[in-house]
């Protein structure tokens, strides 16, 4: 089977070692959303308060979760910051930019997204649909949001008089907020990731880094189209 | 038996601003200098054509329903029988929510700890039968501690200037305004 490249390893690398993060963010960071999520310290706490001897189990829990946060967070911005400056060097090639502008443009995508996901028939795609290219801009922005004002809040936690306290509450409802877009955003991502139909790129993303041509004429037709343009599909056939 | 839910008393008509009970409050309590857990505000009101300062000392209202322990992750504040709402410093994270949370800023998170603290009614003294230190530093007796329930019963009021009661309850209460010849006394309570 003819392949083509679909995903840099870099990409690949970093999209793993973002979901490992992610999760640990979301699981450290739920006994500080809500009280509802305290049970998820005391799991935690409770063998470590026996082993620390300080009978405080939801205490040691926090402690331990948002020392786990601010490592976590501090990780992920370090890895968002080698990736980003990464891509902005290959800006212009990369896929999240749309194929169309426009109030039609965008019309025609939801007709194509319709048709793939509704309908169940062949739509016109570039790498990544309509949807999945504005989930990747709402994902950018969200992370970034999070990272900025998650450093500002250890900031604060650092230096108790920096912020006031109607500044920190402000900049809290930022980050919770920000927080719910993104969790929203990825259960929606995950949910269509795990399609039958996106299980070629779910596999190039997590396994091979790599699609078969037949799946990018079928699936993908305006990508399939660019990547001949730049003779990029010729190249692989030929390297095969 | 169970024990009465007790508030601070305060009268702003005779309150002249010394701020004896922050000093008292800031000494007893040992706090670095930045830190008060009771303060003392001006305000300026109109009353018949002329301008009048008036004096409101404040520190944590012990709410019925404290916000402080309803957002605090680590559970660090409890509400005792007697309604104090008490705060237990080594439980707490200095997260900060409960400061953000409390309309009336009575709770800071400034200090070499960074962790929350407040006003706990010197409950160590209340225990022993004597009255807070705020209270006792008073020159004008304006600032006293009474049962919540017998404070209502006599018609002192739950709101005064510079002061709005919210829906989490504040057990502080105040005298009514241009009240004569009350003998105030019967309304302190007996420790």
């Amino acid at each position: 089977m003819k392949t083509i490249k679909a995903y840099h390893p870099l990409i690949m690398t970093t999209h793993k070692f973002i979901l490992i993060q992610t999760i640990t963010l979301i699981i450290t960071g739920l006994p500080f959303f809500s009280k509802t999520f305290s049970f998820l310290a005391y799991y935690v706490g409770y063998p470590a308060s026996i082993v620390l001897k300080n009978n405080e189990a939801l205490v040691t829990g926090l402690m331990i979760f948002r020392t786990l946060h601010w490592v976590s967070g501090f990780l992920l911005a370090i890895t968002s910051l080698i990736f980003a400056i990464v891509m902005l060097r290959r800006l212009k090639e990369l896929s999240i930019w749309p194929e169309k502008w426009g109030v039609e443009a965008i019309i025609d995508g939801i007709k194509q997204m319709k048709l793939h996901y509704i309908e169940n028939k062949p739509a016109k795609f570039g790498k990544y649909n309509m949807g999945q290219k504005a989930s990747a801009w709402a994902m950018y922005f969200f992370v970034t949001a999070l990272i900025i004002t998650g450093f500002i809040l250890v900031y604060k936690s650092a230096n108790a008089g920096a912020l006031s306290l109607r500044d920190a509450e402000f900049i809290g409802t930022l980050h919770s907020f920000s927080f719910i877009m993104l969790g929203i955003i990825l259960i929606i991502h995950v949910i269509f990731a795990l399609l039958p139909s996106n299980l070629p790129a779910f596999k190039a993303m997590f396994q091979t880094g790599e699609m078969s041509i037949d799946h990018v004429k079928e699936h993908h037709i305006y990508w399939y189209e660019r990547l001949k343009k730049q003779k990029i599909i010729k190249d692989e056939i030929e390297e095969k | 038996m169970k024990k009465l839910r007790k508030s601070f008393l305060f009268d702003q008509d005779f309150c002249i601003g010394c701020k004896a009970c922050e000093v008292a409050c800031q000494t007893y309590h040992k706090q670095e200098p930045e830190i008060n857990w009771r303060k003392v505000d001006e305000y300026e009101v109109t009353e018949n054509k002329k301008l009048k300062s008036v004096f409101l000392t404040h520190s944590c209202n012990h709410c019925e329903n404290p916000i402080c322990a309803e957002v605090c992750p680590a559970e660090a504040y409890t509400v005792r029988e007697d309604g104090i709402v008490e705060l237990d410093r080594d439980k707490c994270i200095g997260c900060g929510y409960c400061a953000q949370n409390c309309e009336y800023d009575a709770i800071t998170i400034v200090g070499k700890e960074s962790k929350a603290q407040k006003c706990n009614m010197c409950t160590e003294r209340l225990d022993i039968g004597e009255l807070p230190a705020c209270v006792r530093a008073c020159p004008m007796g304006v600032l006293s501690i009474i049962e919540t329930n017998l404070a209502d019963r006599a018609g002192m009021e739950k709101e005064v200037v510079g002061f709005e009661a919210n829906s989490y309850v504040p057990s502080t209460r105040f005298y009514p305004k241009f009240v004569t010849g009350m003998k105030r006394k019967e309304f302190s309570i007996k420790i």
